[in-house]
């Protein structure tokens, strides 16, 4: 629902009642360690949250004055004795007081508004600071999704709660506390009279605000299974075409359609509910009042003045409002809790990988790569690899081969340390790579991945992200040498052109090309290729595999790929198969030893068309 | 604004409805407007004149008018609620099956996310409008004029200052409406800015961290977050000074005709003759005041709630307007079962205004062949095979299957015959079941089975912890690219299809799985017509026929063989893939 958020600014404070205004209704689990995190984030600026109630309380007493002493102006200065300067001199003071109470209202809502942005923007800094220390299985645990709503939605209600929940609440039960001593103060027995109903009205209130919360989940819940759907459907909409299946899609999505508009006029309904009900509780406490005050009048005419009796009338118009207003505001500190309770979450998730404590860097960096007795799970009980073990001189390159899904990628990701092992060894120069600093292990490699990203900035940006330093020509450099250049320049703003997200508007060759010339650019010790050219039509490989030649030249390399052309050169191949690493060897021995190697790559060559062309 | 003029159209079914809750809402609010007359009344006449049975009668009056208005309220919120929402079902309904009816060359222009607002967020805020903007419109109406009115017959002269003040509120409203909705419409461009931000890290994190530049995404993203902070609190800080501000008004003009008021009152009591007023109209004009100053403000959101909602009917208007660019004809060919002929006609096609992605290509394919394209990127493979099911349409020339031009079917009988497995692979969110069932609801689980062994997918389905019922997210989240292609073949094999079209999909398999896929498929579907699109020399090597592209034309046909002596691009493909290979062994 994107008119969640459109609403749930300060404009929302004066828009209607429609579901955005509602927002969601979760409860935190654990509302005091929420609460507790909050506090904690406004700290010694509680003062000021005391300030602006004071001032806020300021501005609702001296509203509160105004009603009785326009009664009285009425009744002393019309009814009782009359007299114009007086008349209008006590008028000129409510106008006066009206206007310092804007004031002081102004300076107490500037104050929480100031804090409120102050803890929020002080929240999402450390947010996404923590997060960035965050390792890739958290990540992938949690969801991006679910991360970014908690970066967005889930600060956006905290800061609802701040802004406008803090100035309600004070607002509101000042109100209605000082218009209740105002009216205790003049008449006991008329104020009693005012509260009368009070006790109806609260329960309906109650009543109809757990009705309207109900129905508005399950109108969230109905909203969210629609667009779903859209979403999903359109996304698919291609595939739903070509199987002929838009009338199954359709019918899905009308009755979720008709769900929404059952559920959603329910909802609403009872929500415009609210309005003539607090309507029909104020006619009835003033039809009381009138009914009953007005009787007092006529037999204790001495105490029950007709100004007394008006400034009750003003009095008892505004003293139901609040009510209305809280329960809302009941709810909002309720998501926010929720919210809150989702942010501290991940503030107070522990990084699974850092840098150990005592980091030693390698003095004189070699390259020398060695996978000791390695054993590795993403999810306990099911082993990814196991007893995987081998040694990579520094310099050489090394093919990691094998079927779809043997664990390839994974070998590359405990590389550098995206995860860690929970068995085994694995070391560098010698050096454990757990005891490395992870910035300096990291900063020695450079990864090209198959369907490598970007950012939705210019192509020249996105090459310098390992090098912000780096000059234009080395860029260009390094775009020639990654055979890149050429179909860069032919873009019409060059090195300037903006990519779109991910760079989706290149195709994933073009994209390979860039994400080759980024780390070219970047000069890493260790170089890893993880099906890096997989997209790029086999004619420019040819020229690719040149200047990845000379990029792997004295570099520690892992190359995985399909292509066999790509792993023939590789000083040393192994070959992983359900979770260990069955064969070693150079292409030629592992051939010749015809085993899974031999099989996995002959296949291109069974047949008997080829022997004739052997001699090429 | 013309555009929602006429999206009114969709309001037609609802048109009693909402006349009905618009007298309805229209004899409620004359309900609550008599309220302070009434209590003047009680005041004047019986409190000041000591008239008991005065005050009882008005007393009990105003209780009845209260019920009875909020009784009718009740009734007209319902209906203008359920017609609201009766629209936005039916507009809803209608874009999608517009969406539906488009052709790929439709959908070529949208964006996924551009057809997602139109169809929730752009339906919601017109509904919204209907909902809030009738009602408010409406009812801060009758409340101004008929507070003015009744104000007027009370006493002309504090009506005429009234009538002065309100409309100024108003115009105040407005500017300040105005003149805050740049900043507005700023701070969502800040937090749009912020958002994306913070989406491209955790999207790119594996690159973040691999390149080690945290710090650098640290200072980018703190930028943002200041810049957010700073208008934000701009925002913050004129709506705590200008929504007092609007309620200040309110209770100064009402503070103002009290003081007017009681002067007249005043001069009335100590200069005989002048005509003056009394303590119970001053209060009656008092809550007249109060009545008229709501909607006053509330006719103002509503106002600016008018361009939004205008905006919104302009983008639902782009996707109504779209015409689908492929259609069926009138009495269009239906068949059950299709042979599997395809015939190419001097076929052309191209994408907008660009360049011939299919030129002028010209050939047959006899039913039950199995046929490779293989070819550089961009030399027209997917586009020829998109001719074939209408997913687009010639430009020159013609497409038959057996041996009827394929426009002269209809797109049901077409597509259901023609299986085309794209590119992207895409499943949707439910179990591997489903997924498979999508497409033939009525298969058994042996069938399911069958499918999914030919594709060479039972394997990792049997490993999953829930086999068929294993729960795959959107867009087959937690499968790798070559599981989810070989579910996408398998999915088109369950569809029993008499054309089958495999368009790069074994691209993420390894050579020895997708050989065994193909040359499966080939076994299994004899008389099935299929065709293989690839880069790899190793999917289409085993075809009858293959046909090698580039530039959109025909370059070179024949067997694997034949081709190989050829020693053209096929062979030159041939030998960066596979022969230099064969050369070191």
């Amino acid at each position: 629902m994107s008119e969640n958020r459109s609403n749930s600014r300060p404009i929302g404070q004066g828009m209607g009642r429609g579901p955005g205004h509602h927002a969601s209704f979760e409860k935190a689990k654990d509302s005091k360690r929420a609460f507790k995190g909050l506090l904690s984030y406004i700290g010694q600026r509680k003062i000021i949250i005391l300030i602006a109630s004071f001032f806020l309380m300021g501005s609702v007493i001296l509203k509160a004055l105004t009603p009785a002493m326009i009664g009285d102006a009425i009744d002393l200065y019309i009814i009782k004795n009359p007299s114009l300067d007086q008349f209008t001199l006590q008028m000129s003071l409510v106008i006066v007081l009206l206007l310092i109470s804007w004031g002081v209202e102004a300076i107490g809502g500037f104050l929480i508004i100031r804090l409120s942005n102050q803890i929020i923007f002080k929240l999402r800094e450390n947010s996404f600071a923590h997060i960035q220390g965050l390792s890739m299985g958290y990540f992938n645990r949690t969801g991006i999704g679910d991360l970014i709503s908690r970066m967005t939605n889930d600060m956006e209600m905290i800061y609802n709660a701040m802004s406008n929940g803090i100035s309600s609440i004070v607002n509101g039960i000042f109100t209605m506390i000082s218009i209740l001593i105002a009216m205790f103060i003049r008449s006991w027995s008329l104020t009693l009279i005012v509260l009368a109903i009070l006790p109806v009205l609260l329960f309906l209130t109650s009543l109809i605000g757990k009705l309207v919360k109900d129905a508005f989940q399950k109108n969230q819940k109905a909203v969210g299974a629609l667009s779903g759907h859209i979403q999903e459907s359109i996304t698919g909409i291609k595939v739903i075409q070509s199987f002929n299946k838009e009338e199954k899609t359709i019918d899905d999505f009308n009755q979720k359609n008709n769900d929404v508009r059952r559920i959603g006029i329910r909802s609403q309904f009872l929500s415009h509910a609210f309005m003539p009900i607090m309507f029909l509780a104020t006619a009835l406490s003033l039809a009381l009042l009138i009914t009953f005050g007005g009787v007092l009048a006529i037999y204790f005419p001495a105490v029950f003045s007709i100004g007394l009796i008006t400034s009750f009338i003003i009095y008892a118009q505004r003293f139901f409002e609040p009510i209305r207003q809280m329960t809302n505001i009941y709810n909002i500190f309720q998501s926010a809790l929720a919210g809150a309770e989702r942010v501290f979450e991940v503030l107070e998730t522990k990084a699974e990988i850092k840098s150990s404590l005592e980091s030693k860097n390698i003095k004189n960096f070699r390259g020398d790569v060695e996978f000791k007795d390695v054993h590795f799970w993403y999810e306990e009980n099911k082993p990814v690899l196991e007893n995987v073990g081998f040694f990579i001189e520094a310099g050489k390159n090394i093919a990691i081969v094998g079927p779809t899904g043997a664990g390839k990628t994974t070998i590359i990701n405990l590389l550098t340390r995206f995860y860690d092992i929970q068995k085994g060894e694995i070391s560098i120069d010698g050096v454990n790579i757990k005891d490395m600093d992870l910035d300096y292990l990291r900063n020695q490699m450079g990864i090209v991945l198959q369907e490598p990203f970007f950012f939705a900035t210019t192509i020249m940006e996105n090459l310098k992200y390992g090098r912000p330093a780096a000059s234009d020509e080395e860029v260009f450099e390094a775009a020639k040498l990654a055979e890149a250049h050429n179909f860069i320049r032919r873009l019409p703003e060059g090195y300037n052109t903006q990519l779109s997200e991910r760079g989706m508007n290149l195709s994933q060759g073009e994209r390979q090309l860039l994400a080759i010339a980024r780390v070219i650019l970047k000069d890493p010790k260790i170089l890893i290729l993880d099906e890096a050219t997989s997209s790029i039509d086999s004619l420019t490989e040819v020229h690719i595999q040149k200047a990845l030649l000379s990029l792997m030249k004295n570099r520690t390399s892992f190359i995985i790929a399909h292509r066999l052309s790509t792993i023939k050169n590789a000083h040393k191949v192994v070959v992983v198969h359900d979770k260990h690493i069955i064969e070693e060897g150079t292409h030629q021995s592992l051939m010749n030893a015809k085993g899974f190697y031999y099989r996995l790559y002959s296949l291109q060559f069974q047949k008997s068309e080829i022997t004739e062309d052997m001699s090429i | 604004m013309l555009s929602l003029i006429k999206l009114f159209r969709f309001l037609n079914k609802y048109k009693g409805s909402l006349i009905f809750s618009i007298c309805l809402l229209f004899v409620s609010t004359l309900l609550t407007l008599v309220q302070p007359r009434m209590v003047q009344i009680v005041v004047d006449e019986g409190i000041k004149q000591k008239e008991m049975a005065t005050i009882l009668l008005w007393g009990g009056g105003i209780v009845l008018a209260a019920i009875f208005s909020s009784l009718i309220n009740f009734g007209s919120g319902y209906l203008l609620i359920k017609s609201s929402h009766g629209m936005a079902y039916d507009l809803r309904g209608t874009l999608f099956k517009k969406v539906f009816s488009f052709s790929f060359q439709n959908l070529d222009k949208f964006r996924t996310g551009e057809l997602m607002v139109r169809i929730n967020s752009d339906v919601n805020t017109i509904m919204m409008f209907v909902r809030m903007g009738f009602f408010m419109i409406i009812q801060s109406l009758v409340m101004i004029i008929g507070s003015l009115l009744l104000m007027y017959s009370s006493d002309p002269g504090l009506a005429s200052i009234m009538a002065v003040i309100m409309p100024s509120v108003l115009v105040v409203f407005l500017v300040i409406a105005t003149l805050v909705r740049p900043v507005f419409l700023k701070m969502r461009k800040k937090l749009d800015e912020l958002n994306n931000v913070l989406q491209e890290n955790l999207a790119g994190a594996s690159l973040v961290k691999a390149f080690v530049q945290k710090k650098q995404e640290i200072k980018k993203f703190n930028v943002k977050n200041k810049g957010f902070y700073e208008i934000s609190l701009k925002i913050g800080t004129l709506m705590s000074l200008l929504f007092p501000l609007l309620f200040l008004i309110g209770q100064v003009t009402m503070a103002l005709v009290v003081m007017i008021g009681g002067q007249r009152a005043i001069n009335a009591l100590l200069v005989p003759g002048v005509p003056g007023i009394t303590v119970g109209q001053l209060l009656e004009f008092n809550n007249y005041a109060m009545m008229a100053m709501f909607p006053i403000l509330m006719l103002g959101m509503v106002l600016n709630f008018v361009s939004m909602a205008a905006a919104s009917a302009e983008r639902i208007f782009e996707l109504l307007n779209e015409q689908p660019a492929i259609t069926e004809k009138a009495g269009a060919v239906r068949k059950e079962k299709l042979n599997g002929d395809i015939a190419f006609v001097n076929a052309s096609f191209r994408y907008g205004h660009g360049e011939m992605a299919v030129s002028d290509f010209s050939m047959e394919i006899k039913s039950g062949e199995k046929i490779g394209i293989i070819g550089p990127t961009g030399a027209g493979k997917s586009s020829l095979a998109y001719l074939i099911p209408r997913f687009y349409d010639v430009n020159y020339g013609s497409v038959l299957i057996d041996g009827e031009n394929v426009r002269d079917y209809s797109l049901s009988s077409l597509r259901r015959s023609i299986a085309y497995v794209l590119q992207e692979s895409t499943l949707f969110a439910g179990t591997i079941k489903e997924n498979l069932l999508f497409v033939n609801p009525d298969a058994s689980d042996n069938e399911l089975w069958e499918a999914l062994n030919l594709a060479q997918a039972a394997d990792f389905v049997k490993e999953k912890e829930n086999q068929l019922e294993e729960v795959i997210g959107e867009k087959g989240v937690g499968l790798s690219g070559g599981q989810r292609q070989r579910l996408a073949i398998a999915r088109a094999i369950l569809s029993n299809p008499d054309i089958l079209i495999l368009d790069d999909v074994t691209s993420s398999l390894d050579l020895e799985t997708e050989s065994k896929v193909i040359d499966g498929i080939y076994e299994k579907l004899p008389d099935c017509t299929i065709i293989i699109i690839s880069q790899k020399i190793n999917a289409v090597r085993s075809a009858d026929r293959i046909i090698v592209m580039k530039d959109g034309k025909c370059q070179e046909k024949g067997t694997h063989q034949e081709l190989l002596k050829i020693k053209g691009i096929y062979k030159e493909i041939f030998n960066t893939q596979v022969a230099q290979d064969q050369g070191v062994a």
